[in-house]
């Protein structure tokens, strides 16, 4: 019963020693890693996701490490830390900048607290980024007078798009054009009075051979001659109006001079002598006396009135 | 007459199939991002090439030439470049500065990927080593060879736009860009 009892005491001693010495060499193990290592990666972008350390009192710090399958096959030893994540304090890492080549990468994080670690925690399968997820193009299409405008969205420097255009009309050829970056609005066809046209696109990557869904199609159509025809008619029927009133205005300018330059007295009608039977009053000597008679003054000529 | 058309046509045939199989070389690697690659580089260049210390030695000196390789050598030639780049420079070169063993590191993976795009092009495709293709290519190792392994590790990766503008002349479409 003694020996029994001698050996649990070195066991319990034993592993006591063992966990305890254990968790202060090197600073590793006490830390508990993180768990649920994945990748989402979409439009060439990528992220690396873990679930949260919950540990009471200070900041938790996660550290990101990297190698490319160069370094895996030939240094396998040498992990590269990440660019923005060594160390962070989210539980998410931006690994788009560490991913730069089209081969497998194997990613590990690992949880920090001052100089304490915990052990790494290795995806499970190496993430490529020809796995990325690429969503059709959000565009717009526009009309700048008879002018077809697109504007892709800006999806960086490693993509480019197809964009397919058609007439809405049965039997139309649709025509085809490789716009090299997002972001700047293109022009890709004149449009014709009156037609409807309407745009897909769908995006390239060419570092890593694929491409995506094309977007759903966007139409625009274009006003009909109607308006520009009312609108010349006016302009016609303007013109002719002009060109009425400039010479009545200009026969009304001279007679407007004539009469302040140059006026013409006028005789009225009662003073003009004409061949009718009517004849002036001849002031011959009776009718002088008749005239100097008639001749009244005018406060005499007032009285005959009232 | 009718003698001396056949006698011209096997060499015809041979310039128009070697015509077609240079051009088809330069859609290989149409995939590889050199711009990025060469980015890469330039943001390490100075700082490789201020610790060179044998400026009278260059390592790539077979590439300075255009005449040097000829079109049908251009695959052979590619493929053992960038094996030497692999499995000699930067196995070699010791680094400690984070920001240039992030570009290395960034060289070498792409380096790799054009290695796996190279060889899935050329599976059914002739690229035969010629006997000056092995000469050019020797040359290049024991021009590295003269040098102490750590000096021409770092003199190799200070001459890497020598070898990318290469590949860009030769693989890629003249169009690009």
């Amino acid at each position: 019963f003694q020996k029994k009892k001698t050996w649990k005491t070195g066991f319990f001693i034993f592993f006591f020693f063992f966990f305890e010495v254990g968790s202060h060499s090197n600073g590793v193990a006490v830390l508990p890693a993180p768990q649920n290592l994945s990748v989402h990666s979409t439009n060439m972008k990528h992220l690396l996701t873990w679930s949260p350390v919950i540990l009471p009192g200070e900041m938790t710090f996660y550290s990101v490490e990297y190698q490319g399958e160069y370094e895996s096959l030939y240094t396998s030893h040498v992990w590269i830390p990440s660019s923005s994540c060594s160390p962070t304090n989210g539980s998410e890492c931006d690994i788009t900048d560490d991913i730069t080549a089209t081969v497998p990468y194997n990613l590990r994080v690992r949880t920090t607290r001052d100089s304490q670690t915990s052990a790494w925690s290795t995806l499970e399968h190496p993430f490529n980024r020809n796995s990325t997820v690429l969503m059709p193009p959000r565009m717009e299409v526009t009309k700048d007078g008879f002018h077809l405008v697109l504007e892709l969205e800006d999806l960086g420097p490693q993509f480019e798009f197809l964009v397919v255009y058609w007439r809405r009309e049965p039997g139309a050829k649709e025509h085809a054009k490789v716009v090299r970056r997002g972001g700047i609005p293109v022009h890709l066809e004149t449009m014709d009075a009156g037609a409807a046209y309407c745009v897909k696109a769908q995006a390239l990557v060419k570092t890593i051979g694929r491409h995506s869904a094309f977007s759903q199609a966007k139409c625009v159509e274009v006003q009909g001659e109607s308006l520009p025809l009312a609108l010349a008619l006016s302009a016609f029927v303007g013109f002719l109006l002009v060109l009425a009133a400039v010479p009545l205005s200009i026969w009304k300018t001279g007679q407007l001079l004539r009469y302040s330059c140059c006026p013409v007295t006028v005789l009225p009608d009662t003073l003009k002598i004409t061949s009718s039977s009517q004849k002036l009053i001849s002031c011959r000597r009776e009718e002088v006396d008749a005239c100097a008679v008639v001749v009244l003054s005018s406060e005499q000529l007032l009285e005959a009135w009232t | 007459m009718k003698a001396w058309c056949v006698s011209l046509w096997p060499p015809i045939l041979m310039l128009i199939l070697c015509s077609v199989h240079t051009n088809s070389l330069k859609r290989c690697l149409i995939s590889v991002d050199m711009r990025f690659i060469e980015k890469s580089f330039q943001g390490i260049k100075r700082a490789l090439q201020a610790k060179d210390t044998f400026q009278n030695v260059t390592v790539l000196s077979i590439l300075e030439s255009p005449k040097n390789i000829k079109p049908a050598d251009v695959c052979c030639v590619t493929k053992h470049l960038l094996t030497f780049y692999r499995d000699r420079v930067f196995q070699d070169h010791q680094e400690s500065s984070p920001q240039i063993v992030r570009k290395i590191s960034s060289i070498a993976n792409s380096f790799l990927y054009m290695q796996k795009t190279l060889h899935q092009c050329q599976e059914q495709r002739w690229c035969h080593c010629s006997q000056e293709a092995t000469n050019a290519t020797r040359t290049v190792h024991d021009n590295y060879d003269q040098l102490d392994v750590h000096s021409a590790a770092l003199k190799s990766l200070g001459e890497l736009d020598i070898f990318l503008a290469w590949i860009d002349k030769n693989h890629q479409e003249t169009s690009a860009a």
